[in-house]
Parts: C-alpha cells; sequence; structure tokens
C-alpha cells in the first residue's frame, strides 16, 4: 500500500499523480534522480535537503547593466518605430530579464506576462481614462449653464468619486496579473484579494485625504500595501504584512521634516528606515514556519547608491539610466537577508491554486497601474 | 555528435528540481531527457524554442509545459548554433554587440525628437477634428463667467464694437460675441466660445478701423483654427507620448523632459500666434480693408513696450521685431477703397472715452 509523501493519503494503483495533492508521486520513489550533483536535491518528504537553508536563501541579482541596456534601448527604438504600441511588450521584455537575473539560492523568478495580454490591458485601461475624460467634458457642457464654480465642484466630485475606485479596480487586477505571470521554482505566485477590499480602500482614501489635506494619503498606502501583501500566496506559503500605518506616518514625516531642516543629509536614514520598514514588516508563512526578511544597508550604503546614480544620470544625461537600475536591484539582493526554516524545496502548488492561477491568466488586465508595485516581488 | 549535459526542470507542483541529462544528437538534431515518470521527452529542435540569460539557457519543448534549464556553458554555445537564432526583430537586437548599441542610441534619440516634434501636433490637429466644436464653446463659456465677474464691461463700447464687426465677414462658425473692458491693459484676447474681449487700455490706442480690423482678424483667426482646443490637445498628448517614452526613466530624466515639453507648447503658442497674423491679413485683404493695419497694430505694441521684455524662448508670442519682420512683406502696395461706416463706428469708438 503506498501513500503519498506530501499529503500522506493512500495512493490509487500506479498513479503518477497523487488525487489529492498532485504530488509527483515518482519524486519519492526515485530518490536523486539519474545521480545529478546538483546541489538542490529531490523533496524527498521530510528527509533535509543537502543544500543548507543559508545556501537556499541566499538573495542574488545577476544581471549586468550591458544587457540591460540592450533590452532598454531596443525597447525604446521598437516603440517609437511603432509609436508606442509596442511599449507593452517592451516592459514584458524588461520584467523578464529582471525577474531572471533575480535569484534566491540557484534559483531565479520567472516572468510569464505575454506583451500581447499587457497591450490588451492596456488599453482597456486607456479606454476607461479615456472615457472618464469624455465624461468630464460632457459634464463641463451640460454643467455649463450652473458656471463656473460649481461646474469645477462637480468636476472634482466627480473625478474623486469615479476614477480612484476605478483605480483600485485596477490596481487588483494588475497585482493579480503581475503574481499569477510571477513563479519561483515553477511554482506561481497569487494574489486572492477581493476587488471590493481594495476599491473600498481606495474610495475611503479619495473621501479622507482631501478632509485630512493630504495626511490620510500615508494611511492609505499603508493600508493598500498591508491589504495586497496579506492577501498573496506563493504555493502553499503566504506572505503577511504587520507594518502600521501610524509608524509608517511617523517615519515619513519625521523623515522628510529631518530632510529638510539638515539640509538633505538625514534624506540617507530616511531612505534606509522607509528599506527597513518594508522588509522588516514582511514576511513568508508555512505551516506555522516563517521565511523572515532581514535589511542591512546603512544610511552610508545608501548614500554611495543615491548620489552614485545620480551622478550617472547627469553626466550621462539619462542613458546611463540602465546602470544606475542595475546597481539599485543589485543593492537591494545584496543588502536583504532571508532567515527562516522552510525548506524551499517542499513549497507545493495545490489543484486549485492552479487553477485559480489559470483563471488569472484569463483576466487579461496588466500592471500599468502598478504604483505601489515594487520590482522585488 | 551527441551531447549531454545535466539539467533540470520544474513540475509546477512543488518547487523541487527534477534533475535529469539532457541528450542533443547534432547529427539527428535531435534533443531528449527522461522525466522522473520514466518517460522520454524528445523533440526535433525545429520545434524548439529557446531563451538564454545569465549564462542559463531556458528550453521549452513542444507540448511540455515547464521548460528545462541548462547552465552548461559549452553545452548552451554548441546548443544555439544549432538552434539557429530565433525569430523576431527584438531577438535580432539583443544579440548584437553592445558596442553596435552606442551607434543605435544616438538614432534612437533623434527619432524620438522626431516623433515628438513631427507626430505630437499632427495627432493633435486629427484629434481636434473629433472634438466637436460645442466643446470648444463651453469651455469658453466658463471662462467668460469668470471673468464677466471680475471686469467692468463698457455696454456702449461693446455695442459699437459688435456694430463695427458686423459689417466685416470673418470666415466664423461660431456665433462671434464682442466685448469691450475698461482697464489699462493693453491686450485682447479670443476665447474658444467665440467671445472675443478688447481692454480699452489697447482699444485707445489703436490709430485707425484698419488697425483695430487687424487686431479683430487676428484674434479671430485663433477661434476660426481653434487653437485653443488644438493646444489643449498637443499638450495631453504631447504628454502622454513622453510618458509612454520615458516611464522607465528615473525623475530626474522625466523632470528634464517635461520641462522640454513645455518650452515646446511656449514655440508651438508661438506658430499658432504667427498663424494669427497670417491669418489677420487675409480676413482683412478679402474685405478690402488695407493689410497694413496689421504693421500698425504692432507699431501700436512696439510703443506700448509690449513683448519684448520676455525673451523669445520662454514667451507664448513671438517678439514684436519678429512680427514686424514677418509681416511687413505680406503687405501688399496697392490702395484700397475707404469704408466710411467701418471709420463712423471706429470714431464712435474713441469718442466715447
Amino acid at each position: 500500500m503506498a501513500f503519498c509523501w506530501n499529503c500522506g493519503k493512500q495512493l490509487e494503483g500506479e498513479a503518477e499523480l497523487c488525487e489529492s495533492c498532485r504530488a509527483d508521486t515518482s519524486v519519492a520513489a526515485k530518490p536523486g534522480n539519474n545521480g545529478a550533483d546538483n546541489a538542490s536535491g529531490d523533496a524527498a518528504g521530510s528527509a533535509p535537503s543537502r543544500e543548507s537553508l543559508a545556501e537556499q536563501y541566499k538573495l542574488s541579482f545577476r544581471g549586468d547593466s550591458g544587457t540591460f541596456f540592450k533590452i532598454w534601448i531596443s525597447n525604446l527604438l521598437l516603440t517609437v518605430l511603432t509609436l508606442g504600441i509596442y511599449y507593452p511588450w517592451g516592459r514584458a521584455n524588461m520584467k523578464r530579464y529582471i525577474y531572471s537575473s533575480t535569484y534566491i539560492g540557484d534559483h531565479s523568478f520567472e516572468f510569464h506576462g505575454k506583451g500581447k495580454q499587457m497591450f490588451i490591458g492596456l488599453l482597456k485601461f486607456s479606454a476607461i481614462t479615456l472615457l472618464l475624460f469624455v465624461a468630464a467634458i460632457v459634464a463641463m457642457v451640460l454643467a455649463g449653464g450652473f458656471g463656473v464654480a460649481l461646474t469645477s465642484i462637480f468636476l472634482r466630485v466627480l473625478l474623486v468619486i469615479a476614477y480612484m475606485p476605478i483605480l483600485g479596480l485596477f490596481i487588483h487586477g494588475a497585482r493579480r496579473f503581475r503574481m499569477s505571470r510571477t513563479s519561483y521554482r515553477g511554482i506561481r505566485f497569487g494574489y486572492r484579494g477581493k476587488k471590493k477590499s481594495l476599491i473600498w480602500i481606495m474610495t475611503k482614501g479619495a473621501l479622507l485625504i482631501p478632509v485630512t489635506l493630504g495626511i490620510y494619503t500615508l494611511w492609505l498606502i499603508n493600508n493598500m500595501r498591508s491589504y495586497i501583501y496579506n492577501n498573496t500566496k506563493f504555493g502553499n506559503m503566504k506572505s503577511e504584512f504587520t507594518g502600521k500605518s501610524s509608524d509608517f506616518f511617523w517615519m515619513k514625516v519625521v523623515g522628510t521634516f529631518l530632510s529638510y531642516v539638515t539640509l538633505g543629509i538625514y534624506y540617507f536614514w530616511y531612505k534606509k528606515n522607509q528599506f527597513y520598514f518594508f522588509y522588516e514588516n514582511l514576511c513568508f508563512k508555512k505551516d506555522g514556519a516563517v521565511i523572515e526578511i532581514v535589511p542591512k544597508a546603512t544610511p552610508r550604503q545608501f548614500f554611495s547608491l543615491i548620489a552614485g546614480n545620480w551622478l550617472i544620470l547627469i553626466f550621462t544625461l539619462g542613458i546611463g539610466y540602465p546602470i544606475a537600475k542595475v546597481r539599485t536591484l543589485r543593492f537591494t539582493a545584496d543588502n536583504l537577508e532571508l532567515v527562516g526554516d522552510v525548506d524551499l524545496n517542499t513549497i507545493i502548488q495545490t489543484e486549485e491554486q492552479y487553477r485559480d492561477a489559470l483563471g488569472d491568466a484569463a483576466a487579461d488586465i496588466d500592471d500599468s497601474a502598478d504604483f505601489f508595485d515594487l520590482d522585488v516581488f | 555528435m551527441v551531447l549531454k549535459t545535466q539539467a533540470f526542470y520544474f513540475d509546477g507542483l512543488t518547487s523541487a528540481p527534477h534533475n535529469v541529462e539532457l541528450t542533443l544528437d547534432t547529427s539527428l538534431k535531435d534533443l531528449s531527457f527522461t522525466n522522473s515518470g520514466g518517460n522520454t521527452v524528445s523533440s526535433n529542435i525545429s520545434d524548439i524554442k529557446y531563451e538564454t540569460c545569465n549564462d542559463r539557457m531556458e528550453i521549452s519543448f513542444k507540448g511540455m509545459e515547464m521548460p528545462v534549464f541548462v547552465e552548461n556553458r559549452e553545452f548552451i554555445d554548441e546548443a544555439k548554433s544549432l538552434f539557429g537564432s530565433k525569430a523576431g526583430i527584438y531577438q535580432e537586437l539583443i544579440n548584437l554587440k553592445l558596442e553596435t548599441f552606442l551607434l543605435i542610441t544616438p538614432i534612437v534619440i533623434l527619432l524620438i525628437i522626431a516623433v515628438y516634434v513631427i507626430a505630437t501636433p499632427f495627432v493633435a490637429k486629427a484629434a481636434v477634428t473629433l472634438i466637436p466644436v460645442t466643446v470648444d464653446v463651453r469651455l469658453g463659456k466658463l471662462f467668460l463667467d469668470k471673468f464677466a465677474g471680475e471686469t467692468r464691461v463698457d455696454s456702449a463700447k461693446t455695442a459699437l464694437l459688435n456694430e463695427f464687426a458686423s459689417h466685416i465677414s470673418w470666415g466664423n462658425n461660431i456665433e462671434l460675441n464682442f466685448h469691450v473692458v475698461q482697464s489699462g491693459m493693453v491686450n485682447a484676447l479670443a476665447l474658444p466660445s467665440g467671445d472675443i474681449i478688447v481692454f480699452t487700455g489697447l482699444l485707445n490706442k489703436l490709430d485707425d478701423y484698419e488697425t483695430l480690423a487687424a487686431l479683430l482678424g487676428h484674434e479671430i483667426t485663433h477661434i476660426n483654427n481653434r487653437h485653443s482646443m488644438q493646444s489643449l490637445c498637443k499638450g495631453l498628448i504631447g504628454y502622454a507620448l513622453i510618458t509612454v517614452l520615458t516611464t522607465d526613466f528615473s525623475g530626474l530624466a522625466t523632470l528634464i523632459i517635461d520641462n522640454v515639453n513645455r518650452l515646446n507648447n511656449l514655440s508651438y503658442s508661438q506658430t499658432m500666434e504667427r498663424d494669427a497674423d497670417d491669418g489677420g491679413l487675409i480676413l482683412l485683404e478679402k474685405n478690402g480693408i488695407h493689410p497694413a493695419g496689421m504693421l500698425k497694430l504692432m507699431n501700436v505694441l512696439q510703443s506700448a513696450g509690449k513683448g519684448d521684455e520676455i525673451p523669445d524662448i520662454i514667451s507664448t508670442h513671438p517678439g514684436v521685431e519678429k512680427r514686424i519682420r514677418h509681416i511687413k512683406p505680406k503687405v501688399p502696395e496697392k490702395t484700397y477703397g475707404p469704408r466710411p461706416e467701418l471709420e463712423r463706428l471706429f470714431e464712435d469708438l474713441q469718442d466715447n472715452r
């Protein structure tokens, strides 16, 4: 009687895949496949991997600015020649390269988004924006008889009530798309948040930001981030973000204030605090085990990065952008450490998650509205 | 020749890699491996899709959802030469040497500039034709409302000016309304709604009816050619184009480019002003009024010290000197018949001072 190495359910005859969790039954049946001496071994049940967790967890960015420059210029050239139409394909190219160059251990992320899907999504996004613009004009034409003051209030209200929630909808779609098109070690990410939640958060923002003279914006940003990262899955792992909006607010306010008062010197401490705030409050969990992120950079290192990038951009009149971008990506990878007790060979994708990913694949919304997204995930 | 190498793939169900041995038969042009289920997966290399990134090759077999990864340098080089280059202009570009890009880059920059300079006004003009004139009118009325509340309209002179204008054929497609406003400002402006405002500061400095007609002709040309709407569209399209091309730029580059866009918008305004001068000349000519009126208008502006303080490059109007130089050769030598009704109305406008 054979049992699934992964979930323990009884296997049906000679089935290749477990009916319950779809784990490959042959994996455990043939340990040490083909005598490979690849450091990442097989997920042979609870047997520990030959590779240490530290080796598994090592973050690195292996891209180089030369290749990135070629990709960037090629994209620009094709975008100009097609009067902008190539733009989504260009973005897909960039993302693919960045993801494929970002490694955890010996394996990189993969981006599966296709230019065509992103193009359709971009069209939808543009169409809705254009529609809102036309609606504003129509509103102006109709309300014109009521005078300027009333019309401008009307337009402002329309913008807030219509656009912010719609943006929430787009961010939702963008996240779903990006997560479903992101994989690591063959396992897809997934965003399981509800549409109405992001729409509601954005609507609240639309209403409270003017009332609080802009202060609520910081709550909005943190609430969005919090919701998104608390509803993101990676196979049977899930992410969690515990950063408090009030902490975020103080960090930003104090940071901005002190940066001005010190004529910019504090700015690098401020950037460091922002970096730490995000990563220290983010973790990945699986069945009670956790992977945490430990940021390491010092303000001085931030100074090197930022000042260096500015010099590069100024002296190359912007052409050196790929160098600055690669520097930043490498900096991020070099200054983050993953710490935890999850064997990265033991993540599984359930049937339900797999189907969800396919469902997402049918949702043709692109991630052009990814204001709240960071490139690491 | 038969090449073998270590490779691995993920099955999409668990995160553990499956290590396999990949076999490439260069004579049979066949690539194969045995998966962890014991089945042999093989394919002719013509059905293979591949991508290389950071010393790693990703091979997609037809019908297999997950790719196979190879990290063996020699195998990758051999396989690449056998597989041939992938179709697609993007791949061709990426495979070029980095040095070649030092040549491509300036070409790309020039192309971007060319598209921006040529395509934007062209697309803006096309976009304007899609927008109904009613929108122009509404936009203009919005401003007029604001204006009316803040200025002193001289109703007597307004009536006179409207009568003056009614004797001239302007080729307009929307209703024109003229307003005289009491103000020291030496200026006049045209709203897209067909409302033209002339300040007494300028009105009192005009010498004769030809100059007044030239002024009105200039302003009405703005309206006839829908310059306001063109400006709006051009600004939006220019901005959209810039956003698309530079989204991946840093804040600094975007800032620079944004300001270039702003400067460019100003120069477009200068083009429109020149168009209005030209249009005004044509309207005068068509109505049998001496186009020299336009020159006289320029002289009035010059003596009022208008338009010379601001350097051309950041002004919405070309400098008066420049305008005079442009208009002078277009003023014909011939004489034009008198227009007593216009002369009378003009006198009335001045008399009520």
